[in-house]
């Protein structure tokens, strides 16, 4: 046998099981015998380099594209990529011929439209008090006299006459028509409190709802007088302003004044956040910022604000803000820093959630109507994380 | 074609140059990996079409987020993101009986490049060689064909197959086995003759 090795061709070698063991596999056995084999007889290791060099040349599963086909493949590619910029690049362009746009509006804006003054921002301010009266109830204060603590459930309506009832399962009030000789001014605005952990809805006297969340108040008139309806909000509402063309509706907050004819829309505005969001659901707005600015806002937009002057507004699916009026929270790969913020808010919890599990992109459908618990525990299902509670503080960490 | 003069680049140059935004760069990859890509890809019986969105998905994908990428090494970057999208596509196609298993099949077929040796000895060292391949199970060819003709490390084929680099080694070995057991009985006493 051994001879036979000693008369082989390179294409003998090539075709030897135990010499493709060697170039194949390389295994430990076949290295050793191979390179004792070529030691042994150098005069072989010409016939031997041949066989490898052949062997080298081999080639599995050979394929090949035809240049032409490559080209066009590149060809593909760079449309592609071109296709993508340019569909970036429509996403900016409304924003830069809204922006040429406004500089014309502005000038009508400035005349027609009361801007966030002095008088209105401190009325916003004096509303950060809110809930630290301590109490758990919803609290609807009329003229700053009469208190009625509103149930859980309760439907808040104002009529065209600004007589408000109060319609829950358990109770039923009505009061009366405002008195005539009652002069009705920003003083004498109603004020809507819903502490943490609570939320409610109202109808007010010109037909537009609202959806009231936890740790907000809302101020408002019985009636609307005048050429506008104004509203002022310190926390998040969802509200579907009923249509009328000649009275805009205007919203004020902590940072932005925001006005419309007929839309919805959802505001979240707390004070004590850094950052406000303006979720625009149907029709136009218009939000002047508190630098005098204006952005005008087209369906599905989020806009967010900063702080003076700094904004950015990006298109995104507009139910996943609204859907806590809803009784559910619905997030689309949603920082998990912010649903527990969210989470914090709605049900007045204490919860610290680490630095890097604050970062974990969450995606889902949480049923507010549960308890705190089964919601936590949903969660924990579905990501990452697990929490534990110390001294009525709740932890998230990641799973150990 | 601009793409020659890049040709004397190695992986990781190419991709310095692509990151930086040359698209000649890009090109240059492109020529250079198209083709491994379709054998690798054929070896798991895909049909050319597949093959071909597939390998310009890879390269959309290389070009649009070469900055967030994080490559270490190009090859091996590639060969696992063909693994992964021809793995989706078998997922994602209705027609595919049998979905929830993630193995491949896969074939091999050799073909030798030397063109000094005649073709009737070719087709001889191709059948040696194909035959010596059939012996292997589809995961040991799959792991056979990236360590001899991708000339992946042990650990790039455990992450690309998805086991230990300590199973790979042990798939070798065990293919080396199963081969032994058609040698001629006269093979394992060689070492011995040579003594």
């Amino acid at each position: 046998m051994i001879e036979n090795y000693l008369t082989h061709t390179s294409i003998d070698f090539a075709t030897d099981k135990f010499f493709l063991e060697w170039r194949i596999l390389q295994t430990e056995e076949s290295c050793a015998f191979w390179s004792r084999f070529v030691e042994t007889h150098p005069d072989k290791q010409e016939v031997i380099q041949e066989a490898i060099r052949i062997l080298q040349s081999v080639a599995i599963n050979r394929k090949e594209f035809s240049f032409q086909e490559k080209q066009r493949a590149l060809k593909c590619i760079r449309n592609r990529v071109r296709q993508e910029n340019k569909r970036k690049a429509r996403l900016l362009y409304p924003l830069l011929l809204a922006a040429t746009v406004l500089v014309l509006l502005y000038i009508f804006d400035f005349l027609s439209t009361p801007l966030p003054d002095k008088a209105s921002k401190d009325l916003v301010a004096t509303m950060s008090e809110k809930t630290s009266s301590g109490n758990a109830e919803i609290q609807l204060i009329l003229n700053d006299e009469v208190v009625l603590d509103i149930e859980a459930d309760a439907r808040i309506q104002y009529d065209s006459d600004g007589r408000v009832s109060v319609d829950s399962m358990l109770q039923k009030t009505v009061t009366d028509k405002v008195s005539d000789k009652k002069q009705i001014g920003k003083k004498d605005l109603n004020k809507l409190v819903v502490p943490k952990g609570r939320r409610t809805s109202l109808v007010l006297s010109d037909g537009s709802e609202i959806w009231v969340n936890s740790g907000s108040v809302v101020k408002f008139p019985s009636i609307f007088e005048g050429s506008t309806r104004e509203i002022y909000v310190n926390g998040e509402i969802y509200i579907q302003v009923s249509k009328n063309k000649d009275c805009p509706f205007i919203v004020h907050t902590p940072s932005s004044l925001i006005k419309v004819l007929g839309t919805s829309f959802n505001v979240s505005a707390y004070a004590e956040d850094t950052r406000e969001y303006i979720v625009l659901e149907t029709g136009s707005i218009a939000v002047h910022l508190n630098n005098n600015e204006t952005v005008r806002m087209q369906t599905p937009e989020l806009l967010t604000i900063r702080g003076p002057g700094s904004y950015s507004v990006s298109e995104v699916d507009v139910y996943d803000y609204i859907s806590w009026k809803d009784g559910i929270f619905r997030f689309s790969s949603e920082r998990l820093g912010n649903v527990m913020l969210r989470l914090s808010r709605y049900y007045d919890l204490d919860i610290e959630c680490g630095k890097e599990e604050a970062d974990i992109r969450f995606t889902g459908k949480l049923v507010l109507f549960d308890d705190w618990q089964t919601v936590l525990d949903n969660i924990t299902v579905i990501s990452p994380v697990s929490y534990e509670i110390i001294d009525h503080r709740i932890y998230i960490n990641y799973k150990k | 074609m601009p793409a020659l003069s890049l040709r004397s680049f190695d992986d990781t140059a190419l991709l310095t140059e692509l990151i930086a935004g040359n698209d000649t760069a890009f090109e240059s990859i492109y020529h250079r990996y198209a083709d491994k890509l379709f054998s690798y890809g054929s070896g798991f019986g895909f049909e050319k079409e597949v093959l071909e969105d597939a390998i310009q998905d890879i390269f959309y994908q290389l070009y649009t987020r070469r900055k967030d990428l994080n490559i270490r090494d190009l090859k091996f970057y590639l060969l696992r993101a063909l693994k992964n999208h021809l793995l989706n596509h078998l997922r994602l196609t209705p027609s595919t009986t049998d979905i929830f298993s993630s193995e491949f099949h896969f074939s091999s077929k050799s073909t030798v490049l030397d063109e000094l040796i005649k073709e009737e000895e070719r087709q001889k060292i191709q059948a040696k060689i194909d035959e010596f391949l059939a012996c292997l199970t589809d995961r040991q060819r799959e792991a056979v064909y990236l360590r001899f003709i991708e000339e992946l490390s042990c650990e790039e084929i455990a992450d690309l197959m998805q086991m230990s680099p300590a199973s790979v080694r042990n798939l070798i070995s065990r293919a080396m086995r199963k081969i032994r057991d058609n040698y001629p009985i006269i093979m394992y006493l060689f070492p011995f003759f040579c003594r």
